[in-house]
């Protein structure tokens, strides 16, 4: 039997091995190590309620359009709560990324999920940066003319066209954001499938070969 | 090499659901975020309008058209990816990479900002046609000198009810071109003949920005602070926060060479990008990696753990997860 027949190497194979790993009890777990008890856990996890908040209240917005969400009344408390809850996304991002810095979060083979968190975070700032141009008032025209300089500066804007509202639209309510829930997922996923990185080693404990790194 | 997996024996484990967990911070933020959207509200500033500036600044409207007519535009000297000028062609050293991509967005400002909307105004201004006609026959000298003489004249123009009045000069049609230009944006219908590279959904606002840019839009984004040594894009917006995650490429803005370089945007680009390399490779990169386990801050976050492992009391509980939900089970 050849080596391809077995299904030994085939990449479906691997696929359907890969997810066959995640069990509900791995996704949905009932139980963690005793060190997974700070406050400091919950960052990660306001972090992704606020971007569950961001993309409710942008698919009611682009439901309704560009002129609802720019008159007063329902369109426009509904363009505060994207507002806000991209600000809270942004304020707890960041302090779920410099917490699990300050806990060596990369270590003991976790160093994929650190990539993943840290992709999400830049492909967040672009993302929100195209919300900007896509308000429709002073600030992101503003934005618009004052960004062209450095997108084309860059060597990026002879694509990137911040000009183009159709562009900047599709970009920021579709194709970004698919690409970010998509990293996001990815990162929850290693998040679950290694577990929530262990303690630094004790003063008193001693330390294992790489187990700081 | 795979190192994740936790010993058991060594981590005891704790009751903890996450499902729970998900739903407290969800509310948490459902929460925050409404209240703060129906007690502070969200920025909004009107957009600027090429009506507005026609009305309001008549001669800054004119002096625009007069330099987009004549190509001595910022725009019609741009460079990449709008036409072949280099007035905004940025180089760090011999590397140049708006060419990389050439012109992908064309724009011939005297075309598409003047020429062109005359030209569609001309069934309902049947004068304008001889004027046209008088310019499109004209050597390009001969037009950049009425162009030149308009503009001399320009600042010493009378204005009585936003109807300007240009005093005599050697400018041939130019003023009776421009005055009726300016009809065109008073009665708003200038962005409408600007934005036509894609004719019916008119998506790319392109021109109609780019006619706007310059002293009419940096008048309105001083008064809001939002100049660039102000720290532009991530300076607060009214009295609400701005996207703040931008400080670090802001601040690269108020500082030598970026703040000084005619390549700023570029530098500032590729700095940034230096910097996510090398936040993404903090795994990798010793001395880096090692600075939490130096710091030590990480014993705040897992300081019970520190306390039953070193001491040997059991201090850390039956229940993991964050604070927000240790008490219920």
């Amino acid at each position: 039997m050849s080596r391809h027949e077995a299904g030994a190497g085939n990449w479906t194979e691997a696929i359907r091995r890969r997810a066959e790993a995640f069990t509900w009890d791995t996704l949905l777990p009932t139980e963690q190590p005793v060190y997974v008890r700070s406050v400091v856990y919950s960052f990660g996890a306001l972090t992704l309620g606020a971007l569950v908040v961001v993309v409710a209240s942008g698919i009611i917005l682009a439901a309704n359009g560009p002129f609802w969400w720019q008159t007063p009344g329902a369109g426009v408390f509904m363009r505060g709560i994207h507002y806000w809850g991209v600000q809270a996304f942004f304020f707890f991002m960041i302090l779920h990324l410099t917490a699990q810095f300050f806990m060596g979060s990369w270590r003991l083979g976790r160093g994929g999920t650190w990539v993943l968190g840290v992709l999400s975070f830049a492909l967040s700032v672009v993302t929100a940066f195209t919300g900007y141009l896509s308000r429709g008032d002073f600030f992101s025209e503003w934005n618009q003319v004052q960004a062209k300089d450095a997108f084309n500066g860059a060597g990026i804007g002879g694509w990137f066209n911040v000009l183009n509202n159709g562009q900047i639209y599709g970009l920021h309510i579709a194709v970004l954001p698919a690409i970010l829930i998509a990293f996001v997922s990815l990162h929850l996923l290693l998040v679950r499938r290694h577990g929530v990185v262990p303690p630094y080693p004790a003063d008193n404990e001693q330390v294992e070969r790489g187990s700081s790194r | 090499m795979r190192r994740y997996a936790t010993d058991p024996a060594k981590y005891p484990q704790a009751r903890f659901d996450l499902v729970k967990e998900a739903v407290i911070s969800g509310v948490v933020v459902l929460v925050i975020v409404v209240i703060a959207s129906l007690t502070l509200g969200e920025p909004y500033v009107k957009p600027l309008t090429i009506q507005q500036v026609a009305n309001s600044e008549p001669v800054l409207f004119l002096q625009t058209a007069a330099h987009e007519l004549d190509d001595t535009s910022a725009i019609a000297q741009y460079g990449p990816p709008y036409n072949n000028g280099t007035g905004s062609l940025q180089a760090i050293g011999p590397f140049h990479p708006q060419t990389i991509l050439g012109i992908t967005f064309p724009i011939n400002p005297s075309e598409v900002d003047v020429l062109q909307p005359l030209a569609m105004a001309t069934p309902l201004d049947p004068a304008l046609k001889p004027v046209l006609s008088q310019w499109s026959h004209a050597s390009r000298q001969r037009q950049d000198a009425w162009v030149k003489a308009y503009l001399a004249a320009l600042p010493k123009a009378a204005v009585h009810g936003g109807a300007v009045t240009v005093p005599a000069a050697a400018d041939g049609p130019v003023p009776a071109m421009l005055s009726a230009l300016q009809a065109l944006g008073s009665g708003g219908l200038m962005s409408g003949a600007l934005d036509r590279l894609d004719p019916v959904y008119r998506y790319d606002v392109a021109p109609s920005l780019l006619f706007l840019q310059g002293t009419a839009m940096e008048q309105v984004a001083q008064k809001y602070d939002l100049l660039g040594g102000e720290w532009g894009i991530m300076h607060d917006e009214l009295s609400y926060p701005g996207p703040w995650w931008l400080t670090p490429y802001s601040a690269l803005y108020q500082i030598p060479p970026y703040s000084t370089s005619s390549a700023g945007d570029a530098m500032a680009a590729y700095t940034m990008l230096a910097i996510l390399l090398v936040l993404l490779a903090v795994p990798l990169i010793p001395g880096l990696r090692d600075i939490p386990h130096k710091l030590r801050l990480y014993r705040l976050v897992w300081r019970d753990w520190y306390h039953t492992v070193e001491h040997g009391s059991d201090a850390t509980g039956s229940h993991a997860g964050m604070d927000l939900g240790k008490h219920t089970s």
